[in-house]
């Protein structure tokens, strides 16, 4: 060890942090080598992001040190940090989309100027070449409302380079981007790195933690479990939980075909998202999953199948019955029910845990017209313990959850509406192991149940491993369908693979054409 | 408090005695009328202190009876901000049912019937402001502007730009307001309370209630959970209007007249007494409780003012102050109140910083509340 604390450029020593009754962090210890991608990975709750506002100066830590460079520091706030060389860069992207680029780089702390006016000739051209340097092809003079996330996240690293950044934090900065993106990102991250930055990767995908990072520090419950340069996802996953996973795959048993068919979907037409020629089927217990692309029509397919969007053609049956669904009303009346990707979209963030999971049953609960107090809380009760949610109580503002238990929260709304068909959109993204594991079961028991799913997710991983069936949609059509022995990640990433290999090449050739006829 | 308005911090029942107390003043402080409470009962003080008339039975009766007016419509309002929406248009329907109700009992229309009409009216109107807003996608705000200004022309065309009186003094007319119960209570006061144990039941208590938070709260997780959120914007559309002509109608047979300009600005005290209330402009927060108060102290306000003789033009100055004060300390206890302990609370409102900031929970703290 000795010899590696005259490179540490970032250290902890004993750092404690306690939040009334909270101990969110105990006693932790380790170091950041200079030009090291640093992993930090844990559970919801384990301690990072109170760890990060401690770095960040936003928190000052109850005991311990802060050593920068094997000096001890003290923070009093953001801008002693910032002082210091150190850079946070959020999953939340705190962007101003009506700027340009180079507006945002140089928001903070001081633009060019000359004289009293902004020299914005300068800021373009400073921007430009520190955008250049991140390999980033953005134009300064843009505004940042037409960027893709990647090019934000982009921008906000050059914005911390703009201030001549050592220590980059990168706090979740990957969960709004696609697999190219991240790409794109990590090579950037590889370049700095060579330059002598250094960052602290904080993120809840092991792959990718696994895939940039040197070397890996472990919280749980705010206690310091080690730092590994294994980065096996396995062998991580196992330190963050603290116990054997036992991971939960379903068990596909009789075939779904020998079940009674519930909804059954033909020639579905929705022309602002573009889908169109959907037909299938769906039988009673069975999981099918739904595999494309960002922008294929996955999240489009759920919502016109709930009344969200409106059909143009075709045709729903539930059994021998044609189901007349205009809004999500008429959808739940049939047995439908929604588990949307986006939370900011389902939850009530004012209001309590209650109030959430009863929103869909609420006519239900009434006695002489009137709400029946003790029902009400009976059924938020039920589910806080029957899917642990992680609350003080279920008078608790759902705001104040985290991540994972606000999702158990939504979950728990759609399991006490007792649906017969569960669309779920993205069930586990952006969520701990433990709670994913959860989430998981649930969902397993609930076909088990006789309950028909159909689960769209990006994590191919999961797919195969929940589903006893997967289609495959691109265009907004369904192209292909995988079951048996046939569904298994590599089939699943091949078929998406060539049809956008398709796309390209057609595309190209429109291009094309369309060059030769000028 | 109301049962559904957000969340709500439980306290253990335990030891009697002082911890007792404790929980009890924590119980309150956490209240989100909580602020407008304490206000209140200064502003009262205050002007006890400062006028030997202010608490007398006299007084007191008057200035719940000069709130009712306005504490009818305020009840309504505070549905309709929950749910997200606003109406400019009240004080216009509050002269609109006045005047056609006259002009009515003038065509020789039995006042019984002229009323019950004049009531529908108000609701018609209600209904279509809410189909504005939620069919043609207007924003509530110009929607119920443009409506406000052709109902008050409307109501000036009616009236012939003159006072209307009102000549009956029948039992209809005892009913609607000009009586007085046990020769005592005036009966805009029993209507004032009838509106608000109404709206307190409905909103606190119902799955109506439930879905007018839930629409405010978020419009689009409501739609998700199968709540017909347009339903719920246009019942309270005119639940409001119904209510501004009920008070027209109780203020007409109070003062027996009415005059064709009245009611002008009472829209704007309605959301004044509601957001002091707590209820937040946003929609999906708010509580009945609060809106009472809230209009009770406008009331007193006026009242306290006139009593002690200050200059009339200054009134409207110090309700204004009382709104922006009212606004400020409401959205620094909803700040305070997510997160943060109640003593900590107290400290910050009487502006004490905890060192290092350690009065802020994390944001995934769990089980740190009492």
């Amino acid at each position: 060890m000795s010899a590696s604390e005259e490179t540490q450029v970032l250290a902890f020593e004993g750092v404690d942090k306690s939040f009334g009754g909270v101990h969110a962090l105990k006693n932790v210890s380790f170091g950041v080598l200079a030009g090291e991608v640093h992993g930090l990975v844990g559970e919801n709750g384990a301690g990072k992001s109170t760890l990060i506002k401690v770095t960040g100066g936003v928190y000052r830590p109850d005991a311990g040190r802060i050593l920068l460079d094997g000096q001890s520091v003290s923070f009093h706030g953001p801008r002693d940090s910032e002082a210091q060389g150190i850079r946070i860069v959020h999953q939340e992207v705190p962007i101003c989309l009506n700027l340009t680029v180079a507006e945002n780089i140089f928001l903070h702390p001081s633009p060019p100027k000359r004289g009293v006016l902004l020299d914005r000739k300068e800021m373009n051209r400073r921007s430009g070449a520190l955008l250049k340097r991140l390999g980033s092809s953005s134009i300064p003079s843009r505004n940042v409302g037409g960027c893709s996330p990647a090019e934000r996240q982009l921008i906000l690293i050059a914005k911390a380079l703009a201030e001549n950044a050592r220590i980059v934090i990168l706090d979740e900065a990957t969960s709004s981007l696609s697999d190219a993106e991240v790409q794109i990102l990590f090579q950037v991250i590889r370049n700095l790195k060579g330059h002598g930055t250094t960052f602290l990767f904080v993120s809840h995908r092991l792959n990718e933690v696994a895939s940039i990072c040197d070397r890996i520090t472990v919280l749980r419950n705010g206690e310091y479990i080690g730092t590994y340069e294994n980065s096996d996802p396995e062998f991580l996953t196992e330190k963050i939980v603290g116990k054997e996973l036992e991971n939960i795959v379903r068990k596909s048993e009789a075939t779904p075909f020998g079940g009674e068919l519930v909804l059954e979907v033909k020639g579905l037409r929705q022309k602002d998202a573009s889908l169109s020629e959907i037909s299938f089927g769906l039988y009673e217990g069975e999981v099918l999953g739904l595999a494309g692309l960002r922008g294929a029509g996955r999240t489009e397919l759920l919502e016109t199948l709930f009344g969200l969007r409106r059909r143009d053609a075709g045709t729903l049956s539930l059994g021998s019955e044609r189901a007349n669904v205009r809004a999500p009303r008429d959808a739940i009346r049939h047995g439908f029910g929604f588990l949307t990707e986006s939370r900011n979209e389902a939850l009530y963030y004012s209001h309590s845990v209650r109030s959430n999971v009863a929103s869909v049953i609420i006519d239900r609960l009434k006695r002489y017209g009137l709400i029946h107090g003790r029902r009400f809380s009976k059924v938020a009760k039920d589910y806080v313990k029957d899917l642990q949610i992680a609350t003080p109580s279920i008078h608790t503002e759902v705001r104040s959850l985290s991540g994972g238990n606000q999702q158990k929260v939504l979950l728990a709304r759609w399991l006490a509406a007792g649906p017969r068909i569960l669309l779920l959109d993205e069930p586990t993204r952006g969520v701990d192991v433990g709670a994913k594991n959860e989430i998981r079961k649930r969902i397993l028991d609930l076909a088990a149940d006789g309950v028909s799913i159909v689960y769209v997710s990006l994590d191919f991983e999961e797919l195969v491993q929940v589903c006893d069936r997967v289609l495959i949609i691109s265009q907004g059509k369904l192209i292909d369908e995988l079951t048996g022995d046939d569904l298994t990640v590599r089939n699943i990433v091949r078929k998406i693979n060539a049809l956008e290999r398709e796309r390209v090449t057609a595309h190209a050739a429109q291009v094309g054409a369309v060059a030769d006829a000028v | 408090m109301a049962l559904l308005d957000g969340a709500r911090p439980r306290v253990r029942k335990t030891e009697k005695g002082k911890a007792g107390m404790r929980n009890l003043l924590r119980r309150v402080l956490v209240m989100r009328e909580a602020g407008v409470l304490a206000a209140l009962i200064l502003i009262m003080l205050f002007f006890g202190l400062f006028t030997t008339t202010f608490f007398t039975a006299t007084n007191l009766t008057n200035v719940l009876r000069q709130s009712a007016v306005l504490g009818i419509m305020t009840m309504a309002v505070t549905f309709l901000i929950i749910s997200g929406e606003f109406d400019l248009s009240i004080g216009s329907t509050f002269a609109l049912s006045a005047v056609m109700a006259t002009v009515m009992m003038e065509h020789g229309i039995p006042m019984i019937l002229a009323f019950l009409l004049a009531l529908v009216l108000a609701a018609v109107v209600g209904f279509l402001n809410g189909v504005i807003v939620t069919k043609l996608r207007i924003p509530s705000f110009i929607a119920t502007l443009g409506t406000m200004m052709i109902i008050r022309s409307a109501v000036l065309m009616a009236s012939e730009r003159r006072p209307r009186v009102l000549g009956d003094r029948g039992l209809v007319a005892c009913i609607f307001g000009g009586g007085e119960l046990f020769g005592a209570i005036p009966v805009p006061i029993i209507w004032l309370l009838v509106v608000v144990a109404i709206s307190w039941v409905v909103l606190a208590k119902t799955p109506f209630g439930y879905k007018v938070y839930a629409t405010g709260g978020n419009i689009q997780a409501a739609k998700l959970s199968g709540i017909s959120t347009d339903r719920v914007k246009i019942t309270n559309f005119m639940l409001t209007s119904f209510a501004a002509g009920l008070a027209g109608l109780i203020s007409l047979c109070f003062l027996r007249m009415v005059a064709p300009v009245q009611g002008e600005g009472y829209e704007l005290e309605a959301i004044a007494a509601t957001v002091i209330g707590g209820t937040a402009l946003g929609g999906g927060v708010g509580s009945i409780f609060g809106a009472f108060i809230g209009s009770f102290m406008l009331a007193i306000i006026k009242n306290g003012l006139v009593l002690m003789g200050t200059n009339p033009y200054l009134q409207d100055g110090v309700l204004g102050l009382v709104i922006l004060v009212a606004v400020v300390v409401n959205l620094r206890l909803a700040a305070a109140r997510s997160g943060v302990r109640p003593m900590a609370l107290v400290r910050r409102l009487v502006g004490i910083r905890s060192p290092s900031g350690s009065d802020q929970q994390p944001p995934h703290a769990q089980g740190g509340s009492p």
